[in-house]
């Protein structure tokens, strides 16, 4: 034989251990569709088995992304590699994150219908001018490139005495208090002022043809365009949210917030030399189109200090989410301009973890925060089916540690803090870090993803209006990242026939 | 099916190589491989089986027509069915809509969009070939229509080639032995071409989107483009040679010996010598069933360039049905025809690296035109290629970017195009054989790894 017989061994065992391989991923392999925080994506289970499927060849790809999905540890699977392909990079560090993140930026621009344009991050490519001011009827200026009324840095922004950790979460939300005692109380919404009465807000088209921008401002004042929105995507939304309203009681509030995605932030960071911060007028626009009762709050208003500031770890700069003290930053914001307390981000006790290792060789930090108050959360299934879920997975060394990720099709969490009211987070992933600083506001805190595949009513136990209903739902919460937000056909087709069911 | 999918490794490949193992008899194999081959293309065209068997079913008719017609006309007759039948199919679903769209679109008539069944391109001139090679030959006819079918469905070479003749392998279906040593020989080339698929050609195919995307977004340069043409030139190679490997890996592990269908294309030191290294199988199609039919050399020069304009726009328009793919085999037929008529005594006394690096350079145009199907990026990108058209820089500061991302893979893929053996002496080999397993057993693992992390894995093959 001149092969020789180790060869013939080699070869033979890759073959029955590729078998063995084979057969135990179609027995192990979870079968369900489940969502992935870190890939942004429904990861597929076992396909379902039909006359139809089998035609169409679609269950037979069904098993290709079953069998790759459902490998035994994917994501380090993955993460060796990336880290395999990055073997060879001879870029710098510095490098490496700015070209992550325009190529992301780019990515997701283009994923969103936009068309790539040779000039949107030219350095010598100035906007001249920024969008006329006009006035609408109930005084709103629209568009203008100054933010919306956001609040500033806030007191609670500044350090307060951090409690020692302790090894369980204090049962007492009372026993938090600041020194000073401006804090919040055990129920910090009973505090709040009522809305006074507003009246019917007389709503003024968008000029059809108006485009709004996040823009990049470099140091020099010169405004990049980053990311556009046109008039008719706005409105399109605008739309949903006002629809989302009126299915709420009388005093309900809905809150909506568009973050923009860790590549823009990581750039505003990286090139502090180059970027003076950043700009979006999308949020008045469409804060013109809502009716009374719905707010847009205006993320890069919130966050634009704080990274001038030089606060680096507001997003992940090897994750494309932001970090729970990014999300604590919006909350708090929200929570300011419904003339409410807020529990300072430092008077939580916080496990820090580093984050997973990476090819980019950059540090990020984990940190998962100790609730207040015990929390029960469970993912609910037609209806009542209950199912204990994680607030905090403390285990987790990645995003997955808020909430330990995504679960569908409906979630709440029980918190305890007798407020009488309710609130639903519709999100996606960025809604995982934002999530637990909701808590001390309500009694229950429920969430649901409305992506594309991620709810199903069937599943569920019920259409969008009804659940609403049945969990007696008070304020609604959107919070979604920039790749799912206004532009992506999330937000203008899915978002629209599902809360409308 | 494809050959670089978990499905293919881990489940489909170790069964059907373990039940063909324990068939003593080749009958047995036959059937194994025949259920397996139809299993393999209803996987992925679970209605155009039927259309394989059909068309299979009815050359086999005609080619019987062939076989037992008594005079010359009726042969032809039954000879031209089995050639118009199945390349009825597929001008119909390959062609139609790109040759007869502009004209009934005059009319306001829309032909309805057909999908494209994978690898009908190489299974149509499989079929043919064997109607041809029983019309020239009556000792290849076969008389077992299942026989045929295993020959055209085989499922190394189904979906991607290389095109098997009928007369090369009819031996080998009634009568094959398969060995220890065939299935470890095969084993190992299909490990090699699945790494040259997965490592180095879907990884190629990345830098070049990446590269492409550098350049519209931060404007041509010379030297992207012609960075992006050689790594487009290496993912195509590995792609399809890689492909070429596993299938004949695969049909050596089965007991079939294909004849190889790459010979290190980019050392050629000319046009024609590099379609001699170049997907030889669809050559030697060409040239035995088209060109020397049509008469070859042996009618004079005009008809012999005529001859070759008939090839080679055959072979553009095989690759695709877009004009793109016909300039492209109109480009070659132009190189071939000047290679051969007009710069033959230059040539001769050109040293042979110049020769190669020319011959290179050529080749990587044509790469351009055969990419892109758009033709204004084509023709943006040939332009930029001489920094024709404005003010084309010779390089940017980004593109550097990308290289410095991909230092390293060019230029193991650029070494890897050239046979490496060769510098080492044959007792270096055999002190190295051993390790050679293992290295490939870490190719299959890497390989592996990189299809459960990689969402980008087309075969650029299977649309021809």
């Amino acid at each position: 034989m001149k092969e020789g017989k180790g060869s013939y061994l080699i070869m033979l065992w890759v073959l029955i251990g590729s078998l063995c391989l084979g057969v135990l991923l179609v027995l192990l392999a979870p079968r369900e569709a489940r969502p992935s925080t870190t890939e942004n994506r429904m990861l597929s289970g076992a396909p379902e088995l039909t006359r139809e499927t089998l035609l169409s060849g679609a269950f037979f790809t069904g098993i290709e992304d079953f069998l790759s999905d459902g490998f035994f540890a994917r994501e380090d699977v993955i993460s060796k590699a990336d880290q395999l392909l990055g073997a060879f990079d001879l870029r710098t560090e510095e490098q490496r994150l700015i070209q992550l993140a325009v190529d992301t930026d780019q990515k997701l621009v283009a994923d969103a219908g936009g068309e790539l344009s040779t000039d949107s991050h030219d350095d010598t490519t100035a906007i001249a001018e920024t969008p006329t001011i006009t006035e609408t009827p109930t005084g709103t200026p629209v568009p203008t490139s100054t933010p919306t009324a956001t609040p500033t840095a806030s007191p609670t922004a500044t350090p307060t005495a951090t409690p020692e950790p302790t090894a369980a979460p204090t049962t007492e939300p009372a026993a938090t208090h600041t020194a000073d005692d401006e804090h919040p109380s055990a129920t910090p919404f009973a505090t709040m002022t009522p809305a006074p009465t507003e009246t019917p807000k007389v709503i003024t088209p968008l000029a059809a043809d108006a485009t709004y921008y996040l823009y990049l401002i470099e140091q020099s004042g010169t405004k990049l365009e980053n990311y556009d929105y046109p008039a008719e995507n706005i409105m399109t939304f605008a739309k949903s949210l006002n629809h989302l309203r009126e299915l709420l009681p009388e005093d309900g509030e809905v809150h909506y917030m568009q973050v923009p995605v860790a590549a823009v932030g990581v750039r505003l960071c990286v090139q502090r030399s180059r970027f003076a911060g950043w700009e979006s007028t999308m949020e008045d626009a469409l804060q013109s189109q809502v009716t009374n009762g719905v707010y847009i709050h205006n993320a890069p208003a919130i966050l634009n200090d704080h990274l001038a500031a030089g606060e680096m770890d507001l997003y992940y700069f090897t994750d494309h989410h932001w970090s729970a003290k990014g999300a604590w930053y919006a909350l708090e914001a929200i929570m300011q301009s419904r003339g409410m307390p807020v529990v300072s981000y430092e008077e939580y006790t916080y496990q820090r973890k580093k984050m997973g290792e990476n090819e980019y060789g950059r540090e990020d930090w984990i940190e998962a925060m100790y609730p207040l108050n015990p929390v029960r959360g469970v993912v609910l299934k037609e209806l009542d089916q209950e199912r204990e879920s994680m607030l905090i997975n403390y285990k987790a060394r990645n995003y997955m540690a808020y909430l330990n990720g995504t679960e569908t099709p409906w979630r709440r969490f029980d918190t305890g803090y007798g407020t009488d009211r309710k609130a639903l987070v519709i999100c996606d992933s960025f809604g995982n870090a934002f999530v637990p600083y909701l808590l001390p506001y309500y009694d229950e805190v429920h969430m649901t993803d409305l992506r594309r595949d991620y709810f199903h009513p069937e599943e569920a136990g019920g259409t969008f209006s009804e659940l609403l209903a049945y969990h007696q739902i008070d304020d609604v919460y959107v919070i979604l990242s920039t790749s799912n937000g206004i532009n992506s056909s999330n937000s203008l087709d899915v978002f629209w026939e599902t809360i409308t069911q | 099916m494809v050959f670089s999918s978990l499905t293919y490794l881990l489940l489909f490949m170790p069964i059907v190589v373990g039940f063909t193992f324990v068939s003593k008899r080749v009958s047995w194999k036959n059937t194994v491989l025949l259920i397996a081959s139809i299993l393999f293309y209803g996987w992925g065209e679970p209605l155009w089986v039927y259309a394989l068997i059909g068309l299979t079913f009815l050359v086999w008719l005609c080619a019987a027509g062939v076989h037992n017609a008594q005079s010359t006309f009726w042969k032809k007759v039954c000879l031209a069915l089995a050639i118009v039948l199945p390349m009825g199919v597929l001008v119909y679903v390959k062609y139609a809509g790109f040759l007869l769209s502009p004209l009934l679109g005059l009319f306001g008539i829309t032909i309805p969009q057909v999908r494209m069944p994978l690898g009908i391109s190489f299974f149509t001139f499989q079929i043919i070939t064997y109607a041809v090679d029983v019309y020239r030959d009556d000792q290849l006819y076969q008389k077992s229509p299942l026989k045929l079918l295993l020959y055209v469905s085989c499922f190394p070479q189904l979906v991607a080639g290389p095109i098997v003749c009928y007369k090369d392998i009819s031996e080998e279906i009634d009568n094959r032995t398969t060995t220890l040593d065939d299935f470890v020989a095969g084993m190992k080339r299909f490990i090699c071409g699945l790494g040259k698929k997965v490592l180095l050609a879907n990884v190629c195919g990345q830098v070049v989107e990446a590269v492409i995307a550098n350049q519209s977004m931060y404007g041509m340069s010379v030297a992207g483009s012609w960075y992006m043409a050689i790594l487009y030139s290496l993912q195509i190679y590995f792609d399809f040679s890689g492909y070429s490997d596993m299938a004949i890996g695969l049909g050596r592990i089965f007991g079939f010996h294909y004849a190889e269908n790459f010979n290190y294309p980019y050392m050629s030191t000319g046009i024609s010598e590099f379609w001699r290294r170049w997907h030889i199988s669809l050559g030697t199609f060409f040239r035995e069933y088209v060109y020397i039919p049509l008469g070859g050399n042996r009618k004079g020069t005009l008809r012999q360039i005529f001859n070759l304009l008939v090839v080679w726009s055959l072979t553009g328009l095989w690759h695709g049905a877009n004009l793109n793919f016909v300039l492209w085999g109109l480009y070659y037929f132009v190189l071939i025809v000047l290679e051969r008529f007009v710069f033959h005594r230059i040539l001769k006394v050109l040293p042979g690296f110049v020769k190669g690096i020319l011959t290179y350079g050529l080749v990587l145009i044509g790469w351009v035109i055969f990419y892109f199907t758009d033709s204004a990026q084509m023709s943006c990108y040939l332009a930029a290629l001489f920094g024709i058209g404005g003010s084309v820089p010779f390089h940017t500061q980004e593109l550097w970017m990308v290289v410095r991302q991909y230092s390293f893979l060019p230029v193991i893929a650029m070494v890897a195009a050239f046979p490496l053996k060769n510098l080492f002496s044959s007792t270096m080999q055999k002190c190295w054989k051993p390790l050679g397993t293992l290295w490939l057993l870490m190719v299959f693992v890497l390989s592996l790894v990189m299809i459960v992390g990689q969402s980008y894995n087309p075969f650029i093959y299977f649309r021809f």
